[in-house]
Formats: C-alpha cells, structure tokens, sequence
C-alpha cells in the first residue's frame, strides 16, 4: 500500500504543479516589487486573491485531478486485497497531495518575499485590492493565524473535493465524470456573477476552498464544514458498501424519433450554421464604421435585413444568408431523408403522420437552435468588443427571437408544401428564393408579405410609422403557420410517400 | 467523339434552350424598363442594370439546367452501362465539353441579344451627366470612370463581345465546379446549389477580409465598384479561387475520400 501511494504521489506532482507555482510568481511579482505589504501580509493577500484563486489556482488543481483519475486497475486491487484498502489509499495520497499544494505556493510566497519588511498586524495602505485584508482583521488577531486558518481550510476543502471526483469517476466513465466537474466549475463562476445565490453554498465548489466566502453571514461556516462532513461521510459509505455498483446511462434505448435527430444534428451541420453566423456577423461588424457601438445597435444592425419596395442587393444577400442558412440545411436533410427512405422505415413508424410528426418536430427543434444561435453568436462577438449595453435589449432580443422564429417556421413550412407537391427539392428551395424576392416590387401591400418580415427594417418598433406593427406581424405569422400546418397535416404530406 | 457530344447535347438540349430564351426575356424586359427611374449617359448602362441580377443569380441559372443529368446517370445506374462501349475519359469529356459549351451560350446569348436591344431597340435615353469634380466643379465623363471606358462609348458591341466572352469564361469555371459535385456527391440539392452558395459565402469572406475587388461576383461584373482598385489581376483572383477550390474538390474526393465516380 505504501508502494501504491508513492506511485499515485508521483503522478499526481507532475509538471503541472511547476507550471502552478510558475503562473503564481508571475502574478505575485508585480505586487513584491511593489513592496506595499509585508511579508506575511503577501501570503495572506495571495491567498485570499480572487483572480488568481478562481481563474488559475482552482483549474490548474482540477486539471491535476482529473489527470489522476484512472480505471481501477484489477491487478491493484489484487494485491490490496480488498476495495475499501484501496480507498484508504486514495485518501492518503489526496490528502498529502493537497497538502502539498497549498503548502508548496505558501512556501514560495513566502520565500520570494522574504526582504519585505515584517510585519504580522492588519495595517495595510488604503487601497481596494487589499480590502479583504481588513475583513480578515474582524475575525483573527493576527496574520500569521489567519494564514494558517485560511490554508487548513483550503486543504481540507480540495482534499473532500478530490475524493468527491475521485469517487464520481469510479461510479461513472471518465468521460461523465469530466462533463460533471466542468459544469461544477461553471457553476462556481456563475455563483460569482449572480448575487445572493452564493448564499446557499452546497453546490458552488469555491464555498469549500476559499475561506473568506464564509464572511457572508455568521453560519455559513458551519454549514460549510458540515456539507463538508457529510460529503465525506456518504463518499464514504458509498465506497465502503457499493464499491461494486456501477452506475450507466443506458443510451442503446434510442427512440425512433431521434433517428432524425441524429442525421440533422451533426457536428458538421452545427459547425456550418457556427461558422456562417460568425462569417456574418463580422461583416455587420465592419460595416459599422464609427469605434464606439452600442450592442443594442450592432443587434439592429444584424437584424435589419431589407427594406420592402426597394433594391439593394448586398442587403438582400445577406438577409438570404442569415435567413436561409438553417433551411438549407433543412433541404439537403430532406434529400439525403428521400434518398435513403426505405420501406422498413417506414414500417417501423407503423402511421404516416407518425414519420411527418418526426420529421417537423425535430425540423423546427433545429430552427429554434439556430434562432438561439444566432442570438447568443452577435452577444459574444459584442462583448468581446466590450460594447457597451442599454436598457431595453432584453425587450429587443425578445422581439428578435420570437420573430425570427415564427418567420424561418414559417419559411420552412411552405418549403416542405412546395416540396410535397413538387417532389423536388430544389425547386422549392429556388421558389423560396423567389418569394423572398418579392420585397422588391413597387407595391404598398408587399409589406405585409410575410416572407422575411423579420428584418427589422419593416418593423415600426424600429423605423417608426412606416413600419408594420409588432402585434400584427405575430398576428400574421401565426395565422399563415396555423394554415399551412394544417394543409400539410391533413392533405399535402401523403403526396410525399405515394411515388 | 461527335456522336458523342451530339448525344449529350440532345440530353440537355431542352432544359438548356428553355433558360437562354427565358434569361434573354429577363434581359430584356429588365434593361427596357429599369433605365426609367436612373439617370444615364449611355445606353449600355441600361444593360448593366439588367445584368446585376444576373450576376447575382448566375450560378444557378448556369448550373441548374445542365448538371442534373450526371446526377441521373450515376442514380439509375445509366453510367455503369456506358462502360462496355465507351472509355470513361472520353464519355466525362464529351459531357463537360457539352455542359461548358451550354453554360457559356446561357450567358453569352442573353447579355449580347440585350446589348442589340438596348442599342437599336430601346428608345434612346437622354443623356445626363451626374458626377462632378469635388475641387473643380467640371464634369467627369463616363468614359473616365468606367472599365475599359473609351471602348464602351465608342465601340460599344465589341465592349459587349468581349464582356459575354469573360463572363461566359466564368460561367464554364462555375459549371464546372457544378459537374465535378455532381461526380462525387449523392444529394442533388447539394449539386444544383452548391456553385451558388459557393460565390455568395465567397462574396462575404472576401468582403470581410476586406479585399472586394477579388470577388467572382466583381469579376463577373466589373462595374460594381470603382475602376481604379480593378486591374487585370484582380479580375483573375476570383476565378482562380474557383478553380483551386474545384481542384480540391476533385483531389479530396478521389485521392483522400476515394469516392468513386462509377459506383457499382
């Protein structure tokens, strides 16, 4: 066993922990030269630095953990004797690994900051990166206590952190096991931004390895410890009782209807519909020609598509694009479906509908994704920038959304109409194309033409009383929807299968 | 060899007719009617009013009617019988030459007949100089601020020719391109498209990076953007960017995926 720790301590001390206390002599040098704290005030401030603890410190330790994790080997277990011996070793080599940790960075700080002056009171220059210093100085007499009390605590934290992953691994693959500690890590950070939500601490990670997040209020502390324990205790248990259970997600059960789900949502066609709206949105980007841009504007920007009763033919390309990127898709979907449709496929739909149901749900499934897509995909770029956000662009996305997504439903309906009584593909996508283009004619009425009326240059929330009003544009397109649904519902589908 | 193409020819003949009859009606209805509401100098502006859209569409309408039948043939298993009496080399051979000679006549009729019309039909217009000299205040002619400008006024049918000559040179690139997806791909939306989303997505990436005189869509009509930033190279990056991306196409698909054009 003692073998077994020795190994397991020698991977787990890998490169990675130089690579660690490298990054924190980099981020602590600034500050040393500095020479505005002492130097156990320096081991205090590092400690308790919330940048370098939440964005380095904490992934790089996952990163060392999750390198650690493994397989249980059967000839390990041999020689143990039993699963439980195992464990014990586990909780040895973790325990002196994270010890290790810790000390290892109080260590260097320490030593890189021996000729600062000494000083072990909470005196620190008046200056708002050190006020966590002074938060301390409530609960403790002096730093060298607070150091200590801060580091036990952060031990004792990534040590129940480790078993916890160490134990997730071993009762799932390795491949779960990561998805679940990075969406722990992500709901550390989200836990961070949004307020008031830390206080319930139980699955925000960061809780168990900082120690000033207890300052909140007066019995976190002991809730902490005591989720600690109870972690604990039932990792434990259930290493002790049900080491030989394994839990799995029995994927096999495929429903038929994700037959479709799985030819439409592949990472090519995901990769494509990324790639055009990154494509696209950089182009809107360089057409705004000023530096400073709201992201409300560049939102308008993106969306303005084109005007009605008018030609500008780079405008009307790139509505087309932005548009008709998914139905594209949708089409080539719909062909390769035709092409490989067989008679045993539809057997085992038993009903008719029970294909076109498939077939329409996971469809508009998938223009729903790209409407969400094309939101969040400008959001990003946007912030990138650092543009800054004003009111009413929640309102404005909300609008965006919902009529971006009843117009693409609705263009993607009359494709499959066309479809139905054409049999050709292509020919309904060359028509769509065609409709589109009918905001061209000279005519008042053409504004209502309800192909492309998400642009937000025909709304009169943008463009003032020329423009058409929300509530019937909605109106509109729901009605059309309700329509063509039905007709494709009840009489055009049939025609597809009858050859 | 000419039993061949004429075979070929016979194939397409149809579909190929129908779309120069109907792009030259297009033409022509569109260079008669849109000159109205633009003031001109010349009458061959009103053509390359006309000729914007089909810049815009062109891919499709060159593609569309020609490279369906490879498709057919490689679906019904046509091809496989073709085998016994032909080589593969010289039945491909016959077929491109028949789908790039068709491709050019699309293009190439519609825009030289809406020339004629434009010139001897179409009531003379008015002319009517519109740009002025910032500094000097004096009138700059078309034929100072248009490609190969002397030629356009001047000579204005030998302008045409030699523009129905380029452009059906970029048509036959895009058919092209259309025929080799329709030697390896097995989804028909994607082959009769295919060229089409090619030059719109290769619009907005070269627009984007900021280059647009290198577009195919400029090159296929030059008079999109100011005269000075277009030179002789810019008109052949486009093209060329065509024919490298269907040489990947080709060396990608037989030498990496090695899908076969005769598949059993």
């Amino acid at each position: 066993m003692k073998y077994l720790i020795k190994a397991d301590i020698n991977k787990l001390l890998s490169k990675k922990l130089l690579f660690l206390l490298f990054g924190l002599i980099i981020f602590s040098l600034e500050e040393i030269i500095a020479g505005r704290l002492s130097s156990k005030q320096m081991v205090l401030y590092i400690l308790t630095e919330h940048y370098y603890l939440t964005y380095f410190m904490i992934p790089v330790f996952m990163l060392i953990v999750y390198g650690s994790l493994e397989e249980d080997r059967e000839y390990v277990l041999i020689r143990v004797g039993s699963y439980w011996n195992y464990f014990k070793s586990k909780l040895a080599t973790y325990s002196i690994f994270s010890f290790v940790f810790v000390i290892a960075q109080v260590i260097v700080i320490f030593i890189m900051s021996i000729n600062l002056k000494n000083d072990n009171s909470f005196v620190v220059p008046d200056n708002v990166s050190y006020e966590l210093i002074s938060y301390y100085s409530k609960y403790f007499d002096n730093i060298t206590q607070a150091i200590f009390v801060a580091s036990l605590y952060m031990i004792i934290g990534l040590f129940v952190l480790s078993i916890l992953f160490f134990t997730i691994n071993h009762f799932f693959d390795k491949k779960i096991s990561s998805k679940i500690i990075i969406a722990a890590y992500i709901f550390m950070n989200l836990g961070l931004k949004i307020d008031k939500i830390n206080n319930l601490p139980i699955i925000f990670m960061d809780n168990y390895i900082i120690f000033h997040r207890n300052f909140n209020y007066d019995f976190k502390l002991f809730i902490n410890i005591l989720t600690m324990i109870i972690v604990f205790a039932v990792v434990c248990v259930l290493n002790k009782m049900y080491w030989n259970k394994k839990i799995k997600f029995n994927i096999k059960n495929i429903r038929f209807n994700d037959y479709y789900k799985n030819i439409l949502f592949t990472k090519k066609n995901v990769f494509i519909l990324i790639g055009v709206l990154v494509l696209m949105s950089m182009f809107s980007l360089m057409k705004i020609s000023s530096d400073f841009i709201l992201l409300n504007d560049y939102f308008i920007n993106i969306f303005l598509g084109h005007p009605v009763n008018s030609v500008r033919i780079i405008e009307f390309i790139e509505m087309l694009v932005l548009n008709l990127a998914p139905i594209y898709i949708l089409s080539v979907f719909l062909e390769k479906e035709s092409n490989d449709r067989s008679l045993f496929v539809n057997i085992r739909f038993k009903k008719a509908s029970r294909w076109l149901n498939s077939i329409l749900k996971n469809s508009i499934l998938f223009i729903l994704f790209y409407v969400v897509l094309n939101i969040m995909i400008p959001i990003v770029i946007g912030l990138l920038m650092d543009m800054e956000v004003t009111s009413g662009f929640i309102n404005l996305l909300g609008r965006i959304f919902v009529v971006k997504f009843l117009d693409l439903s609705l263009q993607f309906l009359v494709l499959i109409l066309i479809y139905c009584y054409s049999k050709n593909i292509t020919l309904a996508f060359i028509s769509l194309l065609a409709i589109n283009s009918l905001c061209f004619l000279p005519f008042k009425c053409i504004l209502y033409l309800p192909f492309g009326i998400s642009s937000l240059s025909r709304l009169k929330y943008i463009v003032g009383d020329y423009g058409l009003p929300f509530n019937i544009t909605i109106a509109l397109l729901l009605t059309l929807i309700l329509l063509i649904f039905t007709w494709i519902k009840n009489y055009a589908y049939k025609k597809i299968l009858v050859d | 060899m000419n039993l061949l193409i004429k075979l070929e020819w016979k194939k397409v003949k149809k579909s190929v007719i129908l779309t120069t009859i109907l792009t030259t009606i297009f033409v022509g209805v569109m260079s008669c009617t849109l000159y109205k509401s633009y003031s001109l100098e010349t009458d061959l502006q009103a053509l390359e009013l006309a000729t914007e859209y089909i810049s815009l569409l062109f891919p499709l309408i060159v593609v569309i009617p020609t490279c369906f039948s490879m498709y057919y043939e490689r679906k019904n298993k046509f091809l496989l019988y073709t085998l016994p009496r032909v080589s593969k080399k010289k039945y491909l051979l016959a077929k491109w030459i028949v789908t790039a000679l068709s491709a050019a006549m699309i293009i190439f009729v519609p825009i030289f007949i809406g020339a004629i019309i434009t010139l001897y039909i179409k009531p003379d217009i008015v002319p009517f100089i519109g740009t002025f000299d910032l500094i000097t205040n004096e009138p700059i002619l078309i034929q100072d601020r248009h490609i190969l400008g002397n030629l356009f006024v001047n000579h204005p049918i030998l302008y045409t020719l030699l523009l129905g000559i380029w452009d059906s040179f970029i048509g036959v690139i895009i058919v092209t391109m259309g025929f080799v997806f329709s030697l390896y791909f097995d989804n028909i939306f994607v082959i009769l498209t295919g060229p089409f989303i090619y030059s719109i997505l290769e619009n907005f990436i070269l627009s984007v990076l900021r280059v647009p005189q290198y577009r195919l869509v400029t090159s296929f009509d030059p008079t999109t953007l100011d005269h000075n930033i277009i030179t002789v190279f810019s008109m052949f990056v486009g093209p060329s960017l065509a024919i490298l991306f269907t040489a990947f196409v080709v060396i990608y698909n037989s030498k990496i995926k090695r899908n076969l054009i005769y598949k059993v």
